[in-house]
């Protein structure tokens, strides 16, 4: 008894000398760090090998690009590397002006070689990088990247100087300058990447603090698994002077964890938010909350080459059925729209077709005519989803769904580790898979093109060769208004055969502390965070 | 992982001699006041269990899986007994099944860990020497291995199913059983009335399966009970990973990890399955004790 | 007493063989892609990536080579899914963690599941008896990641105590992970002490003693401790290990980096070396926590001394 008592003691006294009820993250905003929630753990520091939201958002600090975002409006441009750019009448070449004072956090100067270098080495095939794909709008890039060109002068990118970099493009594209703000077209610093090893090694220790050589506002302080990752200011960024913060910290904690750590005051921003903390304060304060439209679109791909979606009538009928006003309002529940097409629409600009509603008589006929009558006989399928409670609540309200609207009750709901669950998804292993799409950048195109026969993210078996001709009729119109009808006239294919089930378009829900000022809602949720500031 | 380590209290269950379970262990189970309330409860959550799926089967009750969008998260009592989750289902119909669900896979995947222990422990303790060494090696082996990760692999093998489920869990909570049944077996292999069957001409096999494996009841049905829970618990962690029972079934689990995700906003959803669950584990746990006490005539002299 | 020591070695070189073969094995059979990322990756990059990483060798010659690696370089490899980080790297940067977390779990079990499990004995099927076992059983039968978020709730949100998720080193974060940790384990070692000392105090040298008139108390410490606690240390063998190894539910729950976290994400994502690693440690862990345990025994138990090698 008497060692209980004296452990009880010895706890009871740490816990109250030790931490009290600090604020953390006020402390840290008073010394200028930021401290961001990150979803999870990075999987590279190199521009040229991440692949997820999460690690894009640790490149733009660490990097800049020849253009880069404005922190209140994703239409606009703001310069990067790049002073001023132009590009031909048909939009098929772009020159990109480099500043000069613009500097390595090494010292050394950014050059257009560095981009040249940069460009060929996200397109050797030998480095594998998982976003190579982006820069096939390159004059060459996809013939080079699969190997079938081996000299680089080929492709569509040259150095004329040190401070010009032009970039012929496969494709008319007066979207180009968009397109080059992605983490894809970040330029790294040769020397470093060489010291370690060679332009194709993956992964070489040059990403580590003490290595690691950027040229964005930050440069890197320290990296620890499942810890975080720190960056600190780079004091030769050309534009050092308009850099507020002095630190930026991202955490790789899990949803509830992070919004413990928020209402602990650990944290200043969260990645997400979980549904019921948005309806119900849970301890956290309303100010904090954030729900801004964000471009990305949630939806179930059908394998249409396997029965019983090979037949466009079922996988209509399964469509209607769904009551999509239902799920965004109280399934998940943080704003998102209910889909009426597959590209989200946005605000000026491309509107898809008002195809999609919720019409269970229409859809009982379909799978009738379909030989369903009433759901009898309709063969069992499996839903698959990556392991997550809120893509298992979407899943099983439509399991629901279609047994109340339809009669079908051999619907399963299979989960699936993130790795396993891509790889089936990859293969074709599958009946009706769940994904999203978050836009790469801000064009209806990022949403559209995917559908293309034998694209990598098709994963389906459909192909249209009327949508295919379609998108390469989009690209080459000389007007925007001209390029979206096309575009509008290849999205009514899509969704008259359904090859997908569009859900909702995504909304971004977060929570974040008065303190940080300048953070802007965006539709790529891409922040640049030169612009944001700490006022504790 | 080490939530879910096996109960290896094996130095515990090893002090049960290998009598059978008489009509004298019955007695003195009955006299331990709470061991007995345990069973009974038992029967009481599995009756209520199995009663609550048949009623909802039968239309009386809710069905558990079906969704009401509309009513999602209901306080309890207004139009649900117990509330209803964030999909308008009915938590208690769902607790209910999901009882059935989780004392199913604490019994059928305990079940295949006793078939699977009890047969290798026995079979290694009999045959002894070389071969015995080797297998209990293998054991082992097995023993160094964290638990959770080999029902992942095996999961991610074959499918994440309830079948599968209770294989997985099985093929990993059989260690301490064979290393119990083995030591018996080689304690009596060396008595008089196994040389008797053997000078009387019977097979190896039946001299295992009729009369050692008998012998060793006692031991066995003690450990068992207390492997129900530690199964029971680790269904839980799997429901943690996503690894568990697939919607739209729940099991305890599935419904303690749902509810405790929500527990700041609605404390019911987390309240009613975890006491459920927890009253399980104490009475199954208390119910081991009271066996084991009753099959140790040692340690019931008071 | 050494000819026992080296033959532990050899049979743990063996297990440890053994623990390699069968996860290699089992992930072999596994389906998935290491190599899954949030986009798709076209064949030929997999493919690249495939022989970059020597998964286009036949089997028996990586099992060759990771058996190599282990026995011979003691190296584990780099990961498939923390790119660029050695197994190594990863072990030594997340164990630290878990040994911490883990370490100060199973003080907290020991000083408060021994005591608690002793009182039960002395008082059996008495009021304290009855509470300390159903203090135990709590601890047992409430899942952690039920007690992890209410425990947060209560001493770090509400009370403002302790932190509610992270690790900074220098700081006293691990405090309430560890004893939400060792709760569990408090459990099962009120259990086990308390029925290891009512086998203890069942022989009859105690009850001689008792029958004597010797002060109660003074009995239980000086003739049943000893014997008491022998299936405590033997439970205690392979505990250890799964303690300091770090627990997937409580390093998620409070965002802590260390090796539980690896060992579940490698198994999930099929990262073989990480996997390897994990499992190996864990493995080396509880073959040295088990030979601890056993020369406690030997220590601890006379009885035992007489039987020479016979220990297991």
């Amino acid at each position: 008894m008497r060692i209980l008592r004296l452990l009880l003691g010895c706890l009871l006294a740490v816990a109250l000398s030790g931490c009290g009820r600090r604020d953390f993250a006020h402390e840290a905003a008073q010394r200028g760090i930021l401290l961001l929630g990150n979803g999870s753990d990075p999987k590279a520091l190199d521009p040229q090998l991440v692949a997820s939201v999460g690690d894009s958002n640790i490149m733009r600090a660490l990097f800049e690009g020849l253009v880069t975002y404005d922190p209140a409006d994703d239409t606009k441009l703001e310069p990067g590397v790049a002073e001023r750019w132009e590009s031909n009448a048909d939009h098929t070449e772009w020159t990109f002006h480099l500043r000069r004072s613009a500097k390595w956090s090494n010292g050394d100067p950014v050059t257009a070689r560095d981009f040249l270098y940069s460009y060929q080495r996200i397109l050797e095939p030998g480095l594998a990088s998982p976003y190579a794909s982006m820069l096939y709008i390159l004059k060459g890039g996809k013939e080079y990247n699969e190997g079938k060109v081996t000299d680089f002068s080929q492709v569509g990118v040259k150095a004329p100087d040190d401070f010009t970099l032009v970039c012929t493009l496969s494709l008319p594209a007066a979207y180009f300058p968009q397109v080059v703000k992605h983490t894809s077209w970040l330029p790294v610093h040769r020397a470093t990447i060489e010291r370690f090893g060679k332009m194709t090694d993956r992964f070489t220790r040059w990403q580590r603090p003490g290595n690691h050589v950027s040229n964005g506002a930050f440069q890197l302080k320290s990296w620890r698994i499942y810890h975080s990752v720190t960056v600190e200011k780079n004091p030769l960024y050309w534009d050092a002077e308009k850099v507020s913060l002095r630190e930026i910290h991202f955490f790789p904690y899990d949803t509830y964890t992070e919004s413990r750590a928020f209402l602990g005051n650990r944290l200043h921003y969260t990645y997400t938010l979980p549904s019921e903390l948005i309806h119900h304060s849970g301890g956290g304060k309303p100010e904090w909350l954030r729900t801004e439209p964000y471009y990305g679109s949630y939806f179930y791909r059908f394998h249409v080459e396997r029965a019983p979606f090979d037949n466009p009538k079922v996988r209509l009928a399964l469509t209607l059925a769904i009551d999509r006003q239902a799920i965004v309002e109280s399934v998940t529940r943080a704003n998102q729209e209910a889909a009426y097409g597959f590209t989200p629409p946005s605000q000026g600009g491309y509107v898809p077709p008002r195809l999609i509603s919720f019409d269970p008589e229409r859809a009982r006929a379909l799978l009738a005519e379909a030989g369903f009558t009433g759901g009898k006989g309709f063969p069992g399928f499996a839903l698959l989803i990556n392991t997550s409670e809120a893509h298992r609540a979407i899943a099983e309200a439509m399991q629901d769904m279609w047994r109340r609207h339809l009669g079908i009750t051999s619907v399963r709901i299979e989960n699936r580790e993130w790795g396993t669950f891509q790889s089936q998804v990859i293969k074709q292993d599958y009946d009706a898979a769940r994904a999203g799409w978050i836009a790469d950048y801000l064009d209806p195109s990022t949403f559209l093109d995917m559908w293309r026969k034998g694209d990598s993210n098709n994963n389906t078996g459909w192909a249209s060769p009327e949508y295919d001709r379609l998108l390469a009729e989009a690209a080459v119109q000389p007007t925007e208004a001209a390029r979206f009808a096309k575009l509008q006239d290849a999205e009514r294919i899509l969704l008259t055969e359904l090859p997908v089930l569009p859900l909702y378009w995504y909304t971004r829900t977060y929570w974040l502390r008065p303190e940080v000022k300048n953070w802007n809602s965006l539709l790529l949720d891409n922040h640049n965070y030169k612009h944001i500031r700490l006022e504790p | 992982m080490n939530e879910v380590n096996s109960v290896r209290e094996l130095q515990i269950v090893e002090a049960v001699p290998g009598t059978s379970l008489g009509q004298d262990a019955w007695r003195r189970l009955k006299r331990n006041r709470l061991a007995y309330a345990c069973l009974w409860a038992l029967g009481g959550i599995l009756l209520l269990c199995s009663g609550g799926a048949l009623l909802s089967w039968a239309g009386i009750l809710p069905d558990p899986n079906a969704t009401h969008l509309d009513r999602i998260l209901a306080a309890p009592g207004d139009g649900y007994l117990l509330g209803s989750d964030a999909l308008g289902r009915d938590v208690f119909a769902r607790i209910l099944f999901g009882g059935l669900v989780s004392i199913a896979v604490g019994v059928v995947a305990t079940l295949v860990s006793v078939i699977i222990g009890v047969t290798y422990g026995a079979v290694a303790g009999y045959v002894g020497g070389r071969c015995d060494a080797v297998m209990m090696r293998f054991v082992d082996i097995l023993y160094a291995m964290p638990f959770v990760i080999l029902v992942i692999v095996l999961m991610s093998l074959f499918g994440m199913n309830l079948f599968w489920l209770f294989i997985a869990i099985g093929a990993v909570e059989w260690l301490t059983m064979a290393r119990i049944v083995r030591g018996q077996v080689m304690s009596l292999k060396k008595q008089e009335f196994i040389e008797a069957a053997r000078s009387l001409g019977l097979g190896h096999g039946s001299i295992l399966f009729r009369h050692l494996i008998p012998n060793c009841l006692g031991p066995v049905i003690v450990y068992t009970t207390l492997t129900v829970p530690s199964v029971m618990r680790l269904e839980a962690v799997l429901s943690f990973l996503g690894m568990g029972v697939q919607p739209p079934n729940s099991s305890w689990g599935t419904l303690i990890k749902e509810g405790a995700d929500r527990m700041t906003t609605s404390a019911g959803l987390l309240l009613f399955p975890a006491a459920a669950f927890a009253l399980t584990l104490f009475c199954l746990n208390f119910l081991g004790d009271g066996l084991r006490d009753a099959l140790d005539p040692k340690g019931s002299k008071d | 007493m050494l000819r026992f020591v080296l033959g532990r070695l050899v049979q743990s070189l063996v297990v440890l063989v053994g623990i390699l073969t069968l996860t290699f094995i089992l992930l072999q059979l596994a389906p998935g892609n290491p190599f899954a990322t949030e986009k798709n990756i076209p064949e030929h990059i997999v493919a690249n990536m495939r022989k970059y990483y020597g998964l286009d060798r036949p089997p028996l010659e990586q099992w060759f080579r990771m058996l190599g690696n282990y026995f011979v370089r003691f190296d584990g490899g780099e990961s498939f899914t923390k790119d660029g980080f050695t197994v190594n790297e990863i072990i030594q940067e997340s164990l630290p963690v878990s040994l911490l977390v883990g370490g100060a779990g199973l003080v907290f079990a020991l000083g408060l599941g021994v005591p608690l499990g002793v009182i039960a004995a002395a008082r059996r099927n008495r009021g304290a008896d009855y509470l300390a076992s159903s203090l135990a059983l709590a601890g047992i039968c409430l899942p952690t990641f039920v007690v992890a978020p209410l425990a947060i709730a209560v001493f770090a949100l509400e009370l403002g105590w302790f932190a509610p998720a992270g690790w900074e080193d220098r700081r006293l974060d691990w405090i309430l992970p560890a004893i939400v940790l060792g709760l569990f384990y408090m459990g099962y070692i009120t259990r086990i002490t308390r029925a290891g000392m009512l086998e203890a105090l069942s022989q009859d040298y105690v009850r001689t003693a008792l029958a004597k008139g010797l002060p109660e108390g003074r009995i239980l410490v000086i003739h049943t401790l000893r014997h008491g606690l022998l299936p405590l240390v033997s439970y205690l063998g392979p505990a250890v290990a799964g303690i300091l190894a770090g627990s997937f539910v409580v390093e998620t729950i409070f965002g802590l980096p260390g090796m539980g976290l690896h060992t579940v994400a490698a198994a999930r994502d099929r990262d073989m070396p990480l996997l390897m690693g994990s499992v190996m440690t864990y493995g080396a862990m509880v073959l040295v926590s088990n030979f601890l345990s056993d020369l406690a025994q030997y220590w601890m138990n006379p009885r035992m001394r007489g039987a020479g090698g016979e220990l297991s």
